[in-house]
């Protein structure tokens, strides 16, 4: 315990830094700014500005990386509850209760408790990353090269049971990643693969390129097809504090969510989206009065944003303590250390302490910010809902292509992104989600790796993944959540849990 | 049924597995216990075209959704933007290349009006030369090189 304190103050003294607080509040202000943007999520945005992190310090670029991703679930919160526009889809739950209690007048009191909840679940989750994170990490430095590959194995079945959609298009997207990170030069034997004799593939795909083409670029496209995405002006607010009796009812929802969306967090595949829906949907069942559901439950408010902030921190946890990113946006955060010459790992927790202790403080110190950042400053967000899109998506690309060229000064990387552009537009006419494709693509030359080790010690024998007793267990696991998503019982509430 | 989208993605995977197969056709294999390059490409591709065969084949067994119909001028525009972006880049500077890429950018959308647009351009021609040029000190060159 006092070790975890010293760990803990001595991430303070890092965090609290000038240089570091400035970008814990910088990634904060713009997390919480594209979360009330419909139109632009987190991904895009981390996309767009990891160029302009490589320019920081290691921890200074993952402080405000994670900022702008925290502060997401915070600001799409707000244009849920006062415009019954989801900022994220992770919000999209909240609009059911959070706009009926707007339109009752009741705007205040669901944005105060929508941030409260958000807090007290950052909290305890940060707190559970400090806490069990240095004991898994330990844990994990016992796997060899086997309970690697079934680790990850089980994490991108997980990501597909967990996907939106058909499980086989979903299947498809991530061997597809996969297949694009074979893209470059082999490791161990030097040669160029796939490469189609082009130089800029040489190095591999980039990251960079590939998630701004399909997330930024093929977005836009997509929203200019459809109706106009209109400016809204929302009412003026009122009061803002919620009641003693809204506190009451709203706090065992905050736990109930907190609990959900750590599950949901730390689950590969999972994340704040799928975490928001099922919050909501158990507190609908667990509640006495089921039926306040939908027209203005404090409840119905309160768990789904803590669920999603709750997961969108919970999901730090695989991805600091075992080097596995749990989702494409923790795959992104591991390319972001990767380009500052981090190897993600369980070493990370003893190798860089100040790292993984600063960013865990900075977390907390984030979560302060965004109350403070949220509740008074309410007003000034909302008139950013009023920017029209026609300033916003030409600024998206001109920013996509500027970032993408920065990385290493290289035009060829802006083509490869518009050719990335060009087919996420296609995977989008299709109802092929490109978030497990990214996930692929970090997972698989970690799993090629780990795999090729494997074969070379087992001298070619498969059943080594058997026998070793912690990969026999990932693969078990694996293997009853193929089997629980074809049960038909099972698949149906799957369904059930998207529509609603 | 043929133009469904299940069905699409399902040739869109073989495709892509086909291609990743032909691309890699000179790279080794090797064994189990000594891969070579091409052993799990190879292995990729197989499972991408398996996946995607399946897919295919399932959809044929029902009707199922055909894709929305796109339009094509947000998709022209924002593609020739960024390419626009990329070969001006160097011989034009950053400053003009913005500005065309910007402009070609905007004609994604709709409702295009000259003096927002103009203000548009300056905006973000301002605003990215300060940040990755003053800044951060990113070697670009402004201005064609001729001048």
């Amino acid at each position: 315990m006092l070790d975890i304190l010293s760990n803990i103050m001595m991430g303070f003294g890092v965090a609290l830094t000038w240089e570091n607080i400035a970008l814990c509040f910088l990634g904060c202000v713009i997390g919480t700014a594209i979360g009330v943007l419909p139109g632009i999520g987190p991904l895009t945005t981390m996309a767009m500005i990891l160029p302009v992190t490589f320019w920081l310090s290691p921890v200074g670029a993952l402080i405000m990386l994670s900022g702008v991703f925290y502060g997401a679930q915070y600001g799409g919160s707000t244009t849920a509850i006062l415009v019954k526009i989801p900022g994220e889809t992770s919000s999209v739950v909240t609009v059911l209760d959070g706009y009926a209690m707007a339109q009752r007048g009741r705007a205040g009191p669901a944005l105060a408790i929508a941030a409260l909840g958000s807090l007290f679940a950052g909290s305890v989750v940060t707190l559970l990353i400090a806490v069990g994170g240095p004991p898994l990490a330990s844990i994990a430095l016992l796997f060899q090269s086997a309970d690697y590959v079934s680790v990850m194995l089980l994490g991108l079945v997980s990501a597909v049971v967990l996907a939106h959609g058909s499980v086989l298009k979903a299947v498809g997207m991530i061997v597809l990643g996969v297949l694009f990170g074979v893209v470059g030069t082999d490791v161990m034997t030097g040669e160029y693969r796939l490469t189609m004799g082009l130089d800029v593939l040489f190095d591999g795909i980039g990251f960079v390129p590939l998630s701004m083409g399909l997330f930024g670029l093929a977005e836009i496209m997509v929203n200019l097809e459809s109706a106009d995405v209109t400016s809204m002006s929302p009412k003026p607010l009122s009061g803002i504090w919620p009641t003693l009796a809204d506190l009451k009812q709203s706090f065992p929802a905050m736990v109930r969510g907190t609990v959900i969306g750590t599950a949901f967090g730390i689950l590969p595949g999972g994340g704040p989206t799928i975490a928001a829906f099922s919050a909501y949907s158990l507190e609908k069942k667990a509640s006495n009065t089921p039926q306040r559901f939908g027209k203005g439950a404090i409840e119905g408010v309160a768990a789904p944003e803590s669920a999603n902030n709750a997961a969108a921190q919970a999901c730090f946890i695989p991805m600091l303590s075992l080097g596995i990113p749990p989702n494409a946006l923790m795959a992104l955060m591991i390319g972001a250390m990767m380009v500052h010459g981090i190897t993600p790992g369980p070493e990370i927790i003893t190798k860089q302490p100040a790292l993984f202790w600063g960013l865990i403080a900075s977390m907390w110190l984030g979560n302060l910010m965004l109350v403070i950042l949220n509740l008074p400053l309410i007003g000034i967000w909302v008139r950013l809902l009023q920017v029209p899109y026609g300033y916003l998506f030409p600024t998206i690309v001109i920013l996509c292509c500027i970032g993408t060229y920065t990385i290493s000064s290289s035009a060829a990387d802006v083509v490869v992104m518009t050719v990335f552009g060009v087919i996420g537009y296609g995977f989008r006419k299709l109802d092929c989600e490109p978030a497990p494709l990214l996930l692929g693509l970090v997972l698989g030359p970690m799993l090629e790796e780990n795999f090729r080790r494997t074969m070379v010690l087992s001298d070619g024998d498969w059943s080594i993944f058997l026998r070793r007793p912690i990969s026999l267990g990932f693969l078990l696991l694996a293997a009853a959540l193929l089997l629980a998503v074809t049960l038909p019982n099972i698949r149906r509430s799957r369904e059930e849990a998207f529509r609603e | 049924m043929l133009a469904s989208k299940d069905f699409l993605a399902g040739l869109m995977y073989m495709a892509f597995g086909l291609t990743g197969l032909w691309l890699g056709r000179s790279l080794e294999v090797g064994t189990a216990a000594a891969m070579g390059a091409g052993y799990f490409p190879r292995l990729v591709c197989g499972a991408l075209i398996a996946v995607g065969a399946a897919l295919a084949l399932i959809s044929l067994m029902r009707i199922g959704e055909v894709p929305e119909r796109g339009r094509w001028r947000p998709f022209i525009f924002v593609t020739l933007s960024c390419l626009a972006f990329a070969l001006l880049l160097r011989p034009l500077g950053l400053v003009l290349a913005l500005a065309i890429s910007t402009v070609l950018a905007r004609f994604a959308g709709r409702d295009i009006r000259p003096i927002p647009l103009l203000l548009l351009c300056l905006i973000l021609i301002v605003a990215n030369v300060g940040i990755f040029v003053v800044a951060l000190k990113i070697q670009i060159p402004l201005w064609p090189a001729a001048l």
